[in-house]
């Protein structure tokens, strides 16, 4: 029985419907888009049960669409069309002792008409804060014939050997857009009681599970004060569902808020006790409560569970990024935690990314990671290499050494600095996302445990490099990237720069040594991804006086997905920093900068000491060409955490292929 | 036929001939599906050859796992493609035209999101739309794209197709080879254009070594990349003479900017004048004997005739137009060119949707994309009832057409005294005015079913029952609002208008009068609102509450060009902000990004809002119990391409109506 310090989520006292949970964790619906619109693929059977493997209890699946007009998103699953390939998702689930409900819902005026090509209905027309296309009211007979939708979408699961459903009445939903204000100004009975809809959904779901779990997410706050659902309506709500819910999840956000529903890090953790307190003051909660509150990690579940505030552990995150946290907390270890960087795990977006995970970009990927592990460990077992060398202790760098030891070979760890982390320590010590620190702690405690000799202040030539190959011990280079002059970026500029022109800085020196405080600071951005906004968050901490540039026509353009686009406008527009959108640096002259709008008149200056240029680094080449010398992360090409994490591994599998072939 | 003597004239291209100048020239469509052509690849291109194409060159297919760009691109890579190649070979062969594969490697111009691998680049420098650092090609890595190239070539032609085109021009490996701008290189395949264009012979020469001396092979170039630094007119006409030179190739086609910096320009909008870019066919073709193509909103068969008569080009791209209109080529050999649905070169639903990851659709086409799907049976026309259509927008005259197809007898209504509702207006500036193109393909539609819309009569609550019909379907339109923020005490203490009423063109202005556009619906009304105004002589503000004005303008990529045209007239933009109020001279907002209150001089309010649904008509259909649909703006006020599509459904929803109502 694993104790440890997950204690309380391993409780296996808490029965929903009649079954046991085999722990308190909780794997929450989200969109993954490895199934298609009829079809629950059997890559989405090896997602789910990874996570129920690694001690999820209850699992949901992705939100299936009711209706066929309802379509939200290309791989949105729809039920009952769907209903013959969930079986195998639920055996692959349930085969794991865990309980596997299916999500289901139907995104009313929220969702999208582009594969449908079908109006949007919603209890009253409102413009879709993506698209802005006006939904049309829905009528008497439709609205019946969604209820019975619901009905044969939750019996369609049971049959298919699922546990239940899961009602979404939280964000991307009908049921609530009938439940506020905000979107339901309807004069009939479903306008005079906005919550008869939700009632005649579970009243018709709860007579088709029959026996089944019937859980419900719910809008606790929809963030629009005006005529939005508030705590206490929230209450009211579901104190006359109660009696028919099993268990309730609790989140936040609405039709102007997509982003405030699972946001990032900048949202803080445990963001819904306001709402929830007045919550509970308006109804006593008897049924067990998950929260989606910003605590991602598996260590912040366990003291949740500890104040009694709930009985399940919202760990959707937690798990994707680290599926065995929870096996691994228990055995005394510690858990690879989620960082809440949305910068994997969120998929709503027309171009189908598949779900994953930042920093373990096996999520999703399953069997593809099964096989290269597989064959590694077979090969390294026919044929170990003696010795891995790592040369460059950061992320990637650490990624290749423990994955090398999760195959039993030893590794020796060479970093030139004398700090091992790279720019994830760079980032955890003067970014803005406190996470990350906690994130290079596991890396740096696991390479102890791992036993891996790290050797700092320790760089290795490439004659060092070439001499371990030949003596037949395989080598990673992950010396990252740098920022050097490119006719690409802003460097270039400094060539024949006038005397007392600004000094130009990548966005990684700007965070190690952060210009003073009043310091005049022009950062231009053509990235519009996070890393340059978290270098915009360091400079506006360390009080500088800050101008930002960017050929995008807004700021940190590429920030939907993370749901970070319009927090980071309103940090930008409450600082003050002026911004320069469509507009590039022209050149540099005495005490400033030049830029040019390029739709703009002209030219024009602003004031400024230093630039700092978030055009992306290179890699810095260099190294030997050898069968046993691979690059990974930004030596290979600057790219970002997912691809440093998924070379470094790769590269041990192939390196150790390498040795085993280069034996034979 | 005589009027287009020279289009419609045969040409050899290398060693296969072709029977007109006309070509569907490549364009992505999203069919494919887990990275294989489908069914609705084949019915298309063979619905383009049906109605006349001369030349049809698919999209691009994948020479390399490396290149993954956007998910639903066809892995020519993959041996099991073939499959696929023989079912549109065997399509388009069923009709006198040839079909040629489109090969490529779009190198930087990608994504690693799909691969999981990193994009390959001749530098370290990253595209400006992908965004990301390519991995700079090592010789291996060169060779291995090159043998990609004959690998896929080859299966090409296995495949049955009658040649292959090399993308050498918008978004491609080559291209980034070709061009200063993304080449760094200090190798061979580096420096003066010869070293540039190294990767690009390499291929040419192997994919002739690959396919034989029968196939054509030709090679598309780009005349100017409209980027900074990158390749231009003179150096294009130099490669193509190189290409001559150095033998190999049958033809060169042409095209302009880049896909991921200039998109705009490779697919111009209605902005763009007809034929923007056969300067670069003409200039090349000067220079080289290889047959050239020229592209570029060529829309209709007496442009492309003159480009041809000119001496721009030997055959002409006509892409969007046969989008548009399958038939065009048959239709203008047979001099029916009233019949020829005319594209518009609004974007919206072809590079609109395919930009989005989504099937290739057209505004006025429902059919396209869609061609594999079973044809539609004319559902009324055992029952042949009376239809009753009420309101001529696009809506309404697409309904009326589809209706008459399916065997109903149609009465189209409109009170206004002309056709085309909302879509009259929205040509009303000269950016936009090929928009009214839609209006002119759906009256000779009608014409040509022989329908006859009673224009002026304007139908009552009352007036129903009168009109006889066992059906009605009601495409009034929407109406505007004018929200409460803008009044006081219900009084309005400005002039406001809103963009539709701007539009009609009957509001007088004293120049240097104060406007401000204010809208919250981001797309073509309030930008167009704003042309007008200025045209008028007024000095323009635009306020939204969106984060970018005009937003959705770059769907259909008059972004660029509508900012340019705005900042030649000053117009001076302003986000973020919501309205609160319209006093005697000036508008109020707060800012929602950080609660800042601001405040614009105005004498004149333009609003550009979510309309209102004029669906009266329909619940007093419903309520006195005959049959009705109501469809476009009437059930909720969107673009047109839904009302097309709802107007376009309309047979068989009146059909179920119908049925239901039996007793
Ligand atoms: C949706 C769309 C996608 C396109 N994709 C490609 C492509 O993959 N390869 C290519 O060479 N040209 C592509 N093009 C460019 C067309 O071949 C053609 O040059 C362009 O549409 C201008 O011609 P038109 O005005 O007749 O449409 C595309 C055009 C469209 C409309
Ligand atoms: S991508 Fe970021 S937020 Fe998502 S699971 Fe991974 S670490 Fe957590
Ligand atoms: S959507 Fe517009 S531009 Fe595209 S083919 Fe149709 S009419 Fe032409």
């Amino acid at each position: 029985m694993p104790v440890g310090s997950a204690a309380r989520l391993f409780a296996a006292d808490l029965q929903l419907a009649g079954r046991v949970l085999k722990s308190r964790a909780y794997f929450g619906p989200h969109p993954t888009n490895l199934n298609r619109r009829e079809e629950f693929r059997p890559a989405y059977g090896e997602y789910l049960a990874a996570r129920a493997a690694g001690g999820a209890a209850l699992v949901v699946t992705e939100v299936a669409s009711v209706s066929r007009e309802d379509w939200p998103y290309e791989y949105a699953p729809l039920l009952p069309a769907a209903a013959s390939s969930l079986a195998a998702t639920a055996s692959a689930v349930r085969g794991e002792g865990s309980l596997l409900v299916a999500g289901i819902g139907h995104a009313g005026g929220q969702g999208s008409s582009a594969h449908s090509q079908q109006v949007l209905w919603a209890p009253s027309p409102f413009a879709e804060t993506t698209t802005n296309e006006l939904s049309a009211e829905l009528e008497e007979e439709a609205i019946e014939a969604i209820i019975a939708d619901f009905a044969t979408a939750a019996a369609s699961a049971v049959a298919a050997g699922c546990d239940g459903v899961e009602l979404n009445a939280g964000q991307f939903s009908l049921i609530r857009q009938f439940l506020s204000p905000l979107t339901n100004q309807r004069g009939d009975r479903w306008g005079e009681d906005r919550a008869l809809f939700a009632s005649a959904v579970l009243e018709a779901v709860r007579r088709s599970v029959a026996g089944g779990v019937v859980g419900m997410r719910l809008c606790i706050d929809e963030l629009a004060p005006w005529a939005g659902i508030l705590p206490p309506r929230a209450a009211e709500i579901f104190a006359d569902l109660a009696d028919r819910v099993d268990y309730l999840v609790l989140e936040r956000g609405s039709i102007y808020t997509h982003h405030a529903t699972c946001p990032d890090f900048h949202a803080g953790t445990a963001f819904l006790d306001e709402a929830l307190a007045e919550f509970k003051a308006t109804c006593p909660l008897a049924t067990p409560l998950a929260l989606v509150d910003g605590r991602v990690t598996v260590r912040e579940a366990e003291e949740m569970l500890a104040t009694g505030e709930v009985q399940l552990a919202e760990l959707t995150r937690a798990l994707i990024a680290d599926p065995e946290a929870l096996a691994r907390l228990a055995a005394g270890g510690s858990e690879r935690p989620c960082v809440a960087c949305n910068q994997g795990c969120q998929v709503r977006d027309p171009r189908n990314p598949v779900v994953t995970c930042a920093f373990n970009p096996d999520a999703g990927h399953e069997a593809e990671a099964k096989m290269r592990d597989g064959v590694a460990r077979g090969r390294a077992r026919d044929s170990r290499p003696a010795e891995l060398l790592v040369a460059g202790g950061g992320l990637a760098g650490m990624e290749a050494a423990l994955h090398a030891t999760r195959l039993g070979i030893r590794v020796r760890l060479y970093e030139a600095s004398g700090q091992a982390g790279g720019e994830l320590a760079l980032l955890a010590g003067h970014g803005p996302n406190p996470r990350l620190a906690r994130l290079l702690e596991y890396y740096l405690s696991a390479l102890a445990t791992a036993k891996v000799e790290v050797r700092l202040s320790h760089p290795l030539t490439s004659s060092d490099l070439l001499a371990a190959a030949e003596a037949g011990n395989p080598v990673v280079v992950a010396t990252g990237g740098l920022y050097l002059p490119r006719p690409s970026n802003l460097a270039r500029l400094t060539e024949n720069a006038p005397v007392g022109s600004p000094r130009v800085v990548g966005a990684a020196q700007a965070l190690r040594e952060p210009p003073q405080t009043g310091c005049k600071v022009v950062l231009f951005d053509p990235t519009g991804g996070p890393w340059a906004m978290n270098t915009v968050d360091a400079l506006l901490t360390a009080g500088v006086s800050l101008a930002l540039v960017t050929p995008d026509r807004l700021p940190g353009s590429q920030l939907a997905l993370t749901g970070d686009l319009v927090p980071a406008a309103q940090r930008l527009a409450r600082a003050g920093v002026p911004c320069f959108t469509d507009t590039t640096v022209a050149g540099l002259t005495s005490g400033g900068v030049s830029i040019e709008e390029r739709f703009g008149p002209g030219r024009r200056t602003l004031e400024a000491e230093v630039v700092v240029d978030c055009s992306p680094a290179v890699a810095a080449g260099g190294w030997p060409e050898h069968r046993l010398i691979r690059p990974a992360g930004d030596a290979l090409a600057p790219r970002g955490w997912q691809a440093a994490v998924l070379d470094a591994r790769r590269a041990v599998a192939t390196l150790t292929a390498e040795v085993a072939d280069g034996g034979l | 036929m005589a009027a287009f003597k020279r289009l419609f004239s045969p040409i050899e291209i290398g060693r296969m001939h072709l029977e007109n100048r006309i070509v569907f020239s490549a364009h992505l469509t999203n069919f494919a599906v887990d990275g294989l052509p489908t069914t609705a690849h084949a019915a298309y291109y063979e619905a383009r050859a049906r109605g006349g194409a001369g030349l049809i060159i698919t999209e691009e297919h994948s020479v390399h796992p490396s290149d993954w760009p956007y998910e639903k691109m066809i892995h020519g890579f993959r041996p099991e493609v073939l499959v696929g190649y023989r079912q549109i070979t065997r399509a388009v062969h069923r009709h006198p035209a040839k079909v040629i594969a489109q090969i490529n490697h779009n190198g930087p111009q990608a994504s690693s999101m799909y691969s999981r691998l990193p994009v390959l680049g001749p530098s370290q420098v990253p595209d400006p739309l992908f965004r990301e650092v390519p991995k700079e090609a090592g010789a291996a890595d060169l060779a291995e794209v090159v043998r990609g190239y004959q690998l896929v070539a080859a299966r090409a032609i296995e495949g049955g197709f009658d040649g292959v085109e090399l993308q050498c021009s918008h978004s491609s490996i080559v291209r980034a080879f070709l061009s200063p701008a993304s080449n760094q290189r200090e190798d061979g395949y580096g420096g003066d254009l010869w070293g540039r264009s190294r990767l690009m012979r390499e291929i040419v020469t192997g994919v002739r070594q690959a396919i034989g001396p029968d196939p054509a092979l030709g090679v598309r170039l780009s005349g100017d990349e409209m980027i900074e630094g990158g390749t231009g007119l003179q150096e294009a006409v130099e490669l193509a003479r190189m290409l001559e030179a150095e033998g190999g190739i049958d033809y060169i086609n042409t095209s302009i900017g880049v896909a991921t910096a200039s998109l705009y320009t490779i697919e111009a909008s209605m902005s763009f004048s007809p034929g923007y870019a056969l300067f670069i066919a003409s200039a090349i073709r000067k220079a080289v004997n290889l047959p050239v193509v020229g592209v570029g909103r060529i829309k209709d068969p007496l442009q492309a005739e003159k480009a041809l008569a000119a001496g721009h080009c030997d055959l002409v791209g006509m892409v969007r137009a046969q989008i548009a209109d399958p038939d065009l080529a048959a239709k203008a050999r047979t001099g029916r060119t009233r019949d020829i649905r005319l594209c518009l070169s609004c974007n919206q639903e072809c590079v609109g949707r395919v930009g989005m990851n989504r099937w290739l659709g057209c505004i006025e086409n429902p059919s396209a994309g869609r061609e594999s799907l079973v044809p539609r049976a004319p559902v009324l026309r055992a029952s042949a009832p009376k239809v009753a259509v009420i309101g001529a927008g696009p809506a309404g005259c697409q309904a009326a057409i589809a209706l008459s197809r399916a065997g109903a007898s149609v009465a189209l209504v409109e009170a206004a005294e002309q056709l085309g509702g909302q879509l009259a207006l929205a040509g009303r500036v000269a950016s936009r005015a090929e928009f009214w193109d839609l209006v002119r393909n759906q009256r000779n539609e009608l014409a040509a079913l022989g329908i006859e819309p009673e224009l002026g009569r304007a139908v009552g609550p009352d007036d129903l029952g009168l009109l006889g019909a066992d059906a009605v379907v009601v495409a009034t339109g929407s109406r505007d609002v004018t929200p409460g923020w803008a009044m006081e005490d219900g009084v309005r203490r400005m002039r406001i208008v809103s963009a539709r009423q701007l539009m009609t063109r009957s509001l007088g202005l004293p120049s240097g009068a104060k406007a401000v556009v204010y809208d919250e619906v981001g797309f073509h009304q309030a930008t167009s609102a704003a042309e007008l105004l200025w045209e008028m002589g007024a000095e323009v503000h635009f306020a939204t509450p969106l984060l970018v004005a005009g937003q959705d303008l770059g769907i259909t990529l008059d972004y660029e060009t509508f900012r340019m045209r705005a900042a030649a007239h000053g117009v001076e933009f302003h986000t973020a902000l919501i309205a609160t109020g319209a006093g005697a001279r000036s508008a109020t907002f707060v800012n929602h990004l950080d609660g800042g209150e601001f405040e614009l001089e105005a004498d004149l309010l333009v609003l550009s809002l979510h309309a209102t649904a004029d669906d009266s008509l329909y619940k007093v259909a419903r309520s006195s119990g005959i049959p009705a649909l109501r469809i476009g703006d009437a059930l909720s006020p969107r673009r047109a391409h839904a009302a097309i599509i709802e107007g376009n459904l309309a047979p068989e929803r009146v059909a179920e109506l119908l049925q239901a109502a039996r007793p």
